[in-house]
């Protein structure tokens, strides 16, 4: 004979397979699953919290590690896009240099250029005067003319082996010889730095007659006497025209070409035709 | 403590270059009623200050003849001036005043102020200039304030760096 226990069992073992067979065959949810289910869902919720809770604070890990990896690629990528930019803007700027460098040459075929860049500037010099990375190793030598691509920036007033200083066109002990290009040479005066004009960026063209032809806005050019700067320059326009103090002539504000203030590169006129003459600080 | 000076040396070097570099290139310092400070006279007056007479001119005439690269006209005058200042400010400070900012601030100000007259007379009055006097009081003026405040900074910074160094 069989125990009571084995029939229990047995029978239990018999509704379950009925239930099973009926929900299977009926389509309802078993009540001992429901019922499972229903003392079980709370603490699988709270085990799937937990387990949720670890997978984020375990998976932040590896993400953290991978976002690190993505990091550093990322940067990687970055800094070598930066250089190729930089690269871009020092060939872009070459370009514009060579450009405005061969522009200026087929104006002036007699010209012997020398490129240069503005490498310091001395905060005590109140005209502006700078120190260029081009000497006499390069051919630069003590008076040569410096010019931008917009005109005349000023001239070398001492030449090492391997840089120069340019004293600018707003110095007032610098003298241009210069006339009107509108006028064709009807009015000519000697172009110098002030004081009290070099601090805006602006010079002056001195010794003008009274009935002088010069009006606002005309552009200032040089004459060439001298042999320090070759003819027909541009120095910059007429600003403003004023009566001199100390005596009958009057006198015109000049807004040089070059933005003398915000030089970066130059050329220096290391040769041309009528080249060689007085001290343009005498003359 | 024969390494530790030289490592010394070679820091105050260092910083003498970037000095350098910022005061003679636009853009790096701020510039105030269109003028730029002039960083190598209070840092050859603080290296003199907490260096040593000997250790003040040297720096001082490096510092000046780097400036004179730039300068143009009369090679040598800023060599003379700093080094002039870098030994009398050490002078001053081992035998007769005490190392403190006041100090620093005074002699400072004074440097620039035999700096600013001088460089003014020789460079705009016997150079024939108009309007000179203009030049000193919108420049040479303004610009030895200016470069006055900058001592600041410079003084606090020398100090801390010295006090690490003892500290090594």
């Amino acid at each position: 004979m069989r125990s009571t226990r084995f029939k229990v069992m047995m029978s239990i073992i018999i509704i379950l397979l009925i239930i099973m067979v009926l929900a299977m065959a009926i389509g309802f949810s078993a009540p001992q699953s429901s019922a499972m289910g229903a003392a079980t869902t709370p603490i699988q919720a709270i085990g799937a919290q937990i387990s949720a809770s670890f997978n984020d604070f375990f998976g932040a890990f590896s993400k953290v590690n991978r976002l690190e990896e993505e990091n550093a690629q990322l940067k990687k990528e970055l800094q070598k896009r930066n250089e190729e930019l930089i690269e871009f803007y020092q060939f872009k700027q070459q370009n514009e240099q060579m450009k405005d460098y061969l522009g200026i040459r087929d104006l002036h075929p007699d010209f012997t250029f020398e490129p240069a860049r503005v490498i310091s500037r001395d905060p005590t010099n109140r005209f502006y005067a700078f120190t260029i990375d081009k000497g006499t190793m390069a051919g630069v030598s003590k008076h040569d003319p410096v010019r931008n691509a917009d005109g005349l920036v000023g001239y070398v007033i001492e030449a090492a082996p391997t840089y120069s200083v340019v004293m600018t066109v707003l110095d007032g002990g610098i003298n241009i010889g210069a006339m009107s290009y509108r006028t064709l040479g009807a009015d000519t005066g000697i172009v110098s730095g002030d004081i009290t004009l070099s601090k805006d960026g602006l010079c002056r063209l001195n010794f003008l007659p009274q009935d002088c032809k010069i009006a606002v806005g005309d552009l200032i050019i040089t004459t060439g006497i001298g042999g320090i700067f070759p003819k027909d320059m541009p120095i910059g326009t007429v600003k403003e025209i004023k009566q001199n103090q100390s005596d009958i002539s009057v006198y015109a504000v000049i807004q040089p070409a070059a933005d003398i203030r915000e030089l970066r590169d130059v050329f220096v006129i290391t040769h041309f035709d009528g080249q060689g003459g007085i001290d343009p600080e005498e003359e | 403590v024969q390494k530790q000076n030289r490592l010394r040396y070679a820091l105050h070097a260092i910083s003498l270059l970037i000095l350098f570099l910022m005061q003679g290139t636009r853009g790096l310092t701020v510039e105030i009623f269109g003028v730029a400070p002039l960083l190598l006279i209070p840092f050859s007056v603080c290296i003199g200050m907490f260096e040593h007479e000997v250790a003040g001119a040297s720096f001082g005439f490096a510092a000046g003849l780097l400036w004179d690269v730039n300068a143009g006209g009369w090679p040598g005058f800023n060599a003379i001036m700093l080094m002039i200042f870098g030994w009398l400010c050490g002078w001053l400070i081992t035998n007769l005043i005490r190392n403190n900012f006041l100090s620093a601030f005074l002699l400072t100000g004074g440097s620039l102020a035999v700096y600013s007259v001088l460089h003014w007379l020789f460079f705009y009055c016997l150079a024939g200039y108009d309007n000179a006097a203009y030049a000193f009081w919108h420049f040479d003026a303004v610009q030895a304030v200016y470069s006055l405040l900058c001592v600041i900074p410079m003084y606090f910074s020398i100090r801390f760096f010295m006090k690490v160094m003892r500290a090594l």
